[in-house]
């Protein structure tokens, strides 16, 4: 599509209007949180009657958004390490490898992107308890680590698919043994896939609620958790900042796979 | 020595990239190289052992676990009818279960719509403008569903902006009860699977060769006729798998429909955590995550079927 004809005035003014009328639609939500943060009011008013920090001074002395926020910080750290392990394993084999039943396999390591999280949860509750696992933290970095690693998985796996092995050959025609072939051309070659999947793994986990509804104590309670138990009972403002931080965060992860896209890494889902 | 062992392996890198450019290797191709030429390293002997690590993990932590959900999910009190029997004969199962394949429908239907002229705008953008565009499209996905759904019930409130705007337009019946409708769900799940689906229709987009659109022309298609018989067909595969992606998505949504709606807009996986966490009925809960579970296997084969014929159809 590089090479697009240019269209008629009409049809790209309709289409700049949509496109910009979708876009609002999708950032209006988010910039309205963003607003009621900022409120001095302990109630939601919209537009708030002026601008005030309080909320974003008191989070500090709330113990429970602190813990939360490193619990969930201490879960998706170790699932985006555990996820590139297996994810990169799996690809190298589901592209590089000689086993029987190799798109099996692959089927089988992308599936928990397909499969409904409440189920997964449902099976994943009693797996755990029976692991007497029920209740630490290795649990729910695990469970996460299931619905991470396709991430990564999927990423590596283009990446693999993306230049031909002909890069190895020739630098093992040069002496390279296979382990330096792989480290020094191989690596080098997926790591703009490997870190694009990491950081989906990582905002999998972050993001993630229906495994830690079953899996959580109040000990190990991540930050989705606690503002989901916060949303139960008041939408009061201090979850607005707690939202704000979390939005700001995001924005900071996505300019990673951005930005390794200019290096051939691909976005999960944006196959081209 | 060890400076010398990177200098030999940037030395190898170097060549390796210098020796696989088209000019170096045009002349030899078509000939048969005297010299030995190394298989690219094999993973021949090391495969089993490389896959062994996720295929133990997933056996024991996805594989296993669902079958344990089948499996619970057919125990029941010896004097009482089984599960599934319940879910097919009693209480509100059967209605929540078509309500959510309903809601997934339109939300699917909603999401391509907006998707695809956005997804089309996207595809033109060259550049920084593309960039910021997928920026666009990134932030919300990123951006945590719980906070998305708040963010819903902030603006949905009944004296909340949406219901402001209404008041302001002298909207007959404003402010309107917006909260725990049937609406607000859909709406707030379209803004969250809207991402998903805007991705692969993007990706078979940009992947279409203008040159296929220019033999249309030249071979005297209008405009139109170039677009709806060249580039949408070629889009067909993206926009199938946006669609299946978002509908499956769909039909295990929890979070949104919990928080977005009332007690009559309850879909299948909500009701599956009120009967594990609040009834404590958990071959119940098992029972109802094997329906949604078969539901979601089904949906998935029958896709693969179609399109697998699809394509044998075009080649």
């Amino acid at each position: 599509m590089n090479a697009a004809r240019p269209l008629p005035l009409s049809a790209r003014l309709v289409l700049i209007a949509m496109t910009a009328l979708v876009i609002l639609f999708l950032f209006l939500p988010l910039l309205i949180v963003v607003i009621l943060s900022f409120s001095p009011l302990s109630y939601l008013s919209f537009p708030p009657p002026g601008v005030s920090m309080r909320w974003y001074e008191s989070l500090p002395d709330s113990p429970e958004w602190l813990h939360a926020l490193w619990s969930s910080i201490k879960v998706a750290v170790p699932v985006a390490a555990l996820s590139v392990v297996l994810g990169v394993a799996a690809a190298l084999v589901a592209v590089r490898g000689r086993i029987a039943g190799r798109p099996a396999f692959a089927a089988l390591v992308a599936a928990p992107m397909m499969v409904p999280h409440i189920v997964l949860a449902i099976g994943m509750y009693p797996t755990m308890v029976d692991a007497r696992l029920s209740g630490t933290f290795a649990a729910i970095v695990l469970a996460h680590t299931v619905i991470a690693m396709p991430f990564v998985f999927i990423t590596v796996r283009a990446s693999l698919q993306g230049y031909s092995p002909t890069l190895e050959q020739a630098a093992m025609t040069m002496g390279a043994n296979g382990w330096v072939a792989f480290r020094r051309v191989t690596l080098p070659m997926v790591l703009p896939g490997v870190l694009t999947g990491a950081v989906f793994a990582f905002t999998a986990s972050f993001d993630e609620l229906m495994l830690s509804l079953f899996l959580t104590t109040p000990e190990t309670n991540t930050l989705p958790r606690v503002i989901w138990a916060h949303l139960a009972f008041q939408l009061s403002p201090d979850i607005a900042a707690v939202a704000t931080l979390v939005l700001a965060l995001s924005c900071l992860l996505v300019a990673i796979p951005l930005v390794l896209r200019r290096q051939g890494a691909v976005i999960p889902g944006l196959a081209e | 020595m060890g400076r010398e062992r990177a200098r030999r392996r940037r030395g190898v890198q170097h060549l390796a990239a210098l020796l696989t450019t088209d000019a170096v290797l045009a002349p030899v191709q078509g000939t048969t190289l005297p010299t030995w030429t190394p298989r690219p390293w094999s993973l021949r002997p090391a495969s089993y052992r490389l896959a062994a690590a996720p295929f133990l993990f997933l056996a024991a932590l996805f594989v296993l676990p669902l079958l344990r959900v089948v499996v619970q999910g057919f125990q029941h009190a010896p004097a009482a009818p089984d599960n599934f029997t319940r879910i097919a004969t009693s209480g509100p199962y059967m209605a929540v279960l078509l309500g959510t394949v309903q809601t997934a429908c339109v939300v699917t239907v909603v999401c391509l719509l907006l998707a695809y002229p956005l997804a089309y705008a996207g595809a033109r953008l060259q550049g920084r403008w593309h960039t910021l565009f997928m920026g666009a499209i990134l932030v919300p996905l990123f951006t945590s569903v719980v906070v998305r759904s708040y963010a819903w019930m902030v603006l949905f409130q009944r004296n909340g902006p949406f219901n402001q705007a209404l008041v302001w337009l002298d909207w007959p019946g404003a402010p309107v009860r917006l909260l725990q409708t049937p609406f607000a769900v859909d709406v707030g799940m379209v803004h969250i699977l809207l991402p998903f689906m805007v991705l692969p229709i993007l990706g078979a987009m940009r992947a279409i060769d203008p040159s296929m659109l220019q033999a249309g022309e030249l071979l005297g298609a209008p405009p139109w006729r170039v677009f709806t018989r060249i580039f949408v067909p070629l889009t067909l595969p993206g926009a199938s798998a946006g669609v299946i992606l978002v509908f499956i998505s769909a039909l295990g949504f929890f979070i949104t429909p919990a928080l977005l709606g009332g007690a009559r807009s309850t879909t299948i996986a909500v009701l599956i955590e009120q009967q594990a966490v609040d009834l404590l009925n958990w071959p119940m809960a098992s029972a109802l995550a094997t329906v949604l579970l078969v539901l979601s296997v089904m949906v998935y084969l029958g896709y693969n079927h179609l399109t697998r014929r699809f394509n044998d159809v075009r080649t």
